[in-house]
C-alpha cells in the first residue's frame, strides 16, 4: 500500500524514533510502513490518521490493480 | 504522573529496581538449577556426583535465570521496548514464522510417520530412538525453523 507518511513526519519535524515512540511501535515499524511494506492494522492506521490530523484515506492509497 | 523510570534490564512489577531484579533472577536461577542439577547427579552414579552437579547446575543457571527475568519483569520499564507490540512490524513477523514453522511440522510430522509406517510393514524397519532425543530434536528443528522464517520476513519488509 502506498502512503505519505514519509512526507508528513517531516513535515511535521518529527524523527523515526520520535513518531514510533508516540505510536508505541518500534522504529522498525515506520521504516516499514514508509517503505510500503508493511501494512498497519486497522488501529494503527486510526493512530496514524489522528497523530496526523487526517483521514486514514488520505494518508494511504491502495496499490493500483 | 511521574514517567517511568527504564534501564536495559527493567524493573520488577512489585516495585523493585533494577538492581534486586538482576540478583534475584540470577539468584533464584542458581538455586533452581543446583536443585535440579542435585536431583540428576543423585540419581547418578555417585563417584560422578559432583561433576554432574556443576555441568548440569552451569548449564541451567542462565536458563533459568532468564526465565524468572522473565516473569518478574515488568516489560513497561524497560528501554526501547515499544508500548503496543502486536502494533509493530516484529509482530507480524514472528506470527507469520509461527504459522509457517507449524506447516513445516505438520508436513514433517505427516510425512515422517507415514513412511516409517510403509517402511515398517514392508522392509521390517523398526526404529527404536529414544523418546527424549527425538522430541529435542524436533524442537531444535521447529526453533531453527522460526529464526530462518523470521530473518527472512525480515529482510523482505524492512
Amino acid at each position: 500500500m502506498q502512503n505519505s507518511l514519509a512526507e508528513r513526519r517531516k513535515a511535521r519535524g518529527l524523527s523515526q524514533q520520535a513518531l514510533a515512540d508516540e505510536l508505541g511501535v518500534s522504529r522498525q515499524s515506520i521504516i516499514s510502513l514508509e517503505k510500503g511494506r508493511y501494512d498497519p492494522s486497522l488501529p494503527l492506521a486510526f493512530k496514524l490518521a489522528a497523530v496526523f490530523g487526517c483521514a486514514i484515506e488520505e494518508l494511504f492509497t491502495p496499490e493500483p490493480e | 504522573m511521574p514517567e517511568t523510570q527504564k534501564s536495559a534490564w527493567g524493573r520488577m512489577r512489585s516495585g523493585g529496581g533494577a538492581r534486586k531484579l538482576v540478583v534475584l533472577s540470577l539468584g533464584g536461577g542458581l538455586a533452581a538449577a543446583v536443585g535440579l542439577a542435585a536431583a540428576v547427579a543423585a540419581a547418578g552414579p555417585s563417584e560422578r556426583f559432583l561433576a554432574t552437579l556443576l555441568v548440569f547446575g552451569f548449564s541451567f543457571w542462565m536458563p533459568f535465570g532468564a526465565l524468572l527475568w522473565l516473569l518478574l519483569v515488568d516489560r513497561d520499564t524497560l528501554t526501547g521496548a515499544p508500548k503496543n507490540v502486536e502494533d509493530s512490524v516484529e509482530f507480524r513477523w514472528s506470527e507469520r514464522a509461527a504459522a509457517g514453522v507449524f506447516r513445516d511440522l505438520l508436513l514433517a510430522l505427516g510425512v515422517g510417520a507415514a513412511v516409517l509406517s510403509i517402511l515398517q510393514i514392508t522392509t521390517g524397519l523398526a526404529l527404536q530412538w529414544p523418546l527424549s532425543l527425538v522430541l529435542a530434536g524436533v524442537l531444535i528443528l521447529a526453533m531453527a525453523d522460526f529464526g530462518i522464517r523470521f530473518q527472512l520476513a525480515k529482510r523482505a519488509e524492512s
